[in-house]
């Protein structure tokens, strides 16, 4: 009998240990499907607006799905400028100078995690503190070095100089990822020969590819987007990338053809998506271990 | 390891191969021939070298700019001009930035409220202007070639577009009122009086009277015949009491709602809410009018009328211009003029313009532009040109721009209902003459 009991008070907590669970994960999902709604309503919006016709896209009440889909906006935005010699300008920038940053930030990096001097944390802090210097600061004296080597109206300055070092953010955060791995690796492969650039590409490198993908991810998203160093640096159409032609869509008074400007962002974002979409899961994970948070 | 290193090795050769077959020729000033401003009389076929040209714009406009520059090479065929259009947006840093370095376009794009004005890196056209017989009264439409001389005689550059402003109303929100459509004799107090009698409503059902547009702050030292400052940037007018009586307006109608407030303003794009019906009256200049319409489509009957007039009879209007400005420091300064006259005065180039703006040259503005209509209605716009000669120069900005940003802060002072219209004006004034003060030290 008194097993009985004891086993009905077993079920009991047990079932009701399942009902607040059950309410737990249905508080949870509403919860996050209002807040993934929430954050992407932008995106709806911006698929709506690309959709609709010029008449339509002020009306009050706002609408999310139009009334009269129109592919028009894809078509005639496209054309508006010259947006194919825009994309593939952005693919070479943006191809290049990841793969610059990628590389070079890994070996500046590696050098600040592995090798000690005296020096070694003051040069640490010298390149943390270029990361406080804004790049408005350093436009002049960088389109005078520019201009005097003949680089203006070139994609060279906006893709040579991601293979000097890659940016302070990158180096911090790929040299934290360095210092998780053991150094009896590194030892290891002494012992069997090894010289340091091997252990930095033999050991090294297949170890932190998750913050590699990381910074890769990062970079592809600030070369992809980058409005300022192009304008400053380009001057051709025919040099032009993809965010410099967007803002085309503006006259001089600020007036806009939104539904175009919707629609061709909405075709020059999609590679990015489908990037994060692939990468998203070594772009967690390198954040995470490198114990860098947003 | 190895398939790595291959594809880095790989990816630094396309680098270097890329590096060396970029194309370096966008910039080069090479001028190979007449750097000569004492010639007599403009020849084409004398004129040749090299030319870079830049400005700034979007959509029609900079494709008539685009334009203006085929009408150009087809009339100097020896000169080859190098482009540089930009978007509107950042322009002055990649002026700043190339000024600096000292390889600035031959041939500039200015405004006359532009940075740039009153300063010494513009080439004073006055001697190619008396040189080539021109006199810019005769040539240019009333109005369009106001500010490009500065106090002390330096014509820093030519006008080709210009543009002013109507006030475009909801035919709808005015008929449901029961108020008579505004003609062209309205007043600035019959103007307060219509606005607060077409707006209703309240919160987010409210209906205004007119939209808080950015150009308003810039109309409002005019309504009663006040004005920003002298001539000569001198002296601030803004403590006087017809610009003090001005400012008591926008007072009054923020305070009757009959203006939207600040939460109100930033809550859709204004041109959405006179779009959408949520206000009945919008200032238009002509730059914005056919994307208007086309918003507008056949959602409501509008129609357009000039800006109210002040106590002198004259209706208060603000202009937009743009023309060029030849770099002082160019090295094909025939071929920068040669430009420069073209896109100003050619009257092939201005029939282009008047898709877009007001045409610098008079013979396009009275013939081609006034016969057009704003796209996709039948409003006339030869109604912008009337405005165009009694409008006043936009009056902040550019080379200003302290002055500006202060009397944007005396405004918000206003329009947030922080200050009444004089407090924020005792408060501002004395900053404002300071930061005028700064310019001429």
């Amino acid at each position: 009998m008194k097993e009985h009991v004891e086993i009905q008070k077993q079920t009991t907590k047990f079932r009701n240990k399942k009902t607040s669970e059950t309410i737990n994960q249905i508080i949870n999902y509403v919860l996050l499907t209002v807040l993934a709604l929430a954050f992407a309503f932008p995106f709806l919006w911006m698929i709506a607006t690309a959709l609709k016709t010029p008449s339509e896209v002020y009306t009050i009440p706002p609408k999310l799905i139009p009334s009269t889909i129109t592919w028009d906006n894809f078509t005639e935005g496209w054309q508006y400028a010259d947006f194919t010699r825009y994309t593939w300008n952005t693919l070479v920038v943006t191809t290049l100078a990841v793969l610059g940053t990628v590389f070079s930030a890994a070996i500046v990096a590696y050098g600040f995690a592995r090798f000690n001097s005296r020096l070694s944390g003051f040069l640490f802090a010298i390149v943390l503190g270029t990361m406080m210097l804004p790049n408005q600061i350093l436009l002049i004296p960088t389109y005078i070095l520019f201009s005097k080597i003949g680089w203006i109206d070139t994609l060279k300055p906006l893709i040579v100089p991601s293979f000097f070092g890659g940016g302070a953010f990158n180096i911090f955060l790929l040299r934290q990822f360095f210092k998780t791995i053991p150094k009896e690796l590194d030892q290891a492969a002494i012992i069997d020969g090894a010289n340091s650039f091997q252990i930095f590409y033999k050991i090294m490198l297949p170890a932190v590819r998750p913050a590699m993908i990381t910074v890769a991810v990062l970079s592809i998203a600030f070369h992809w987007n980058d409005f300022l160093n192009p304008l400053i640096y380009l001057n051709s159409d025919h040099n032009f990338t993809l965010a410099i032609g967007l803002q085309f869509f503006q006259n001089s008074y600020g007036s806009s053809q939104i539904q175009m400007l919707m629609a061709v962002a909405l075709i020059t974002v999609i590679p990015l998506l489908i990037l994060f979409l692939i990468g998203q899961r070594y772009f967690v994970q390198g954040i995470t271990m490198s114990g860098i948070k947003g | 390891m190895r398939k790595l290193t291959t594809l880095f090795v790989a990816i630094m050769m396309i680098l270097l191969f890329t590096v060396a077959c970029s194309s370096d020729d966008g910039n080069n000033n090479n001028a190979s021939s007449s750097d000569n401003t004492d010639a007599n009389t403009e020849n084409t076929e004398t004129i040749s070298g090299e030319i870079t040209i830049m400005g700034w714009g979007g959509g029609n406009e900079l494709q008539a700019r685009k334009d203006a520059t085929d009408v150009f090479r087809e009339l100097y065929p020896d000169v080859k001009v190098n482009e540089i259009w930009l978007p509107a947006d950042s322009v002055d840093q990649k002026l700043d930035a190339a000024l600096a370095a000292g390889d600035a376009a031959d041939v500039i794009m200015m405004s006359p409220d532009w940075k740039g004005l009153r300063s010494q890196w513009l080439e004073d056209l006055t001697p190619y202007l008396e040189r080539d017989n021109i006199d810019p009264e005769e040539v240019f439409t009333p109005g369009a070639d106001e500010g490009y001389v500065t106090p002390d005689g330096v014509r820093e550059g030519l006008p080709t577009t210009q543009s002013t402003f109507m006030i475009a109303y909801n035919k709808n929100i005015f008929d449901d009122a029961g108020v008579p459509y505004p003609t062209e004799d309205w007043t600035w107090d019959d103007f307060a009086e219509i606005a607060k009698q077409l707006s209703s409503g309240s919160g987010a059902d409210r209906t205004y009277g007119m939209v808080r547009h950015w150009i308003q702050n810039r109309f409002a030292p005019f309504f009663y015949g006040g004005k920003p400052y002298n001539e000569d940037w001198t002296q601030q007018h803004i403590d006087d009491p017809e610009t003090i009586k001005a400012l008591e307006l926008i007072e009054d109608l923020i305070k009757a709602e009959a203006l939207p407030d600040d939460a109100a303003s930033e809550s859709m794009p204004m041109d959405a809410m006179f779009v959408s019906q949520k206000a009945a009256m919008y200032p238009l200049g002509l730059f914005e009018a056919a994307d208007l319409a086309e918003k507008i489509g056949d959602n409501f009957e509008w129609g357009v009328v000039l800006p109210p007039k002040d106590p002198n009879g004259k209706n208060v209007n603000i202009k937009f211009q743009t023309g060029f400005a030849m770099n002082k420091d160019s090295e094909n300064k025939e071929a920068a003029w040669a430009y420069i006259k073209t896109v100003s005065m050619n009257k092939e180039v201005n029939d282009l313009y008047a898709k877009v703006g007001i045409p610098a040259l008079k013979e396009s503005a009275d013939t081609t532009f006034a016969e057009m209509t704003i796209p996709n209605t039948d409003i006339k716009q030869v109604e912008y040109l009337r405005g165009l000669e009694d409008a006043e120069m936009a009056p902040w900005g550019g080379a200003i721009n302290k002055a500006t940003d202060i009397f944007e802060q005396l405004m918000e002072e206003i329009t947030t209902q922080k200050s009444t219209a004089k407090e924020a004006v005792e408060k501002y004034a004395p900053l404002i003459q300071e930061a005028l003060d700064e310019v001429h030290q």
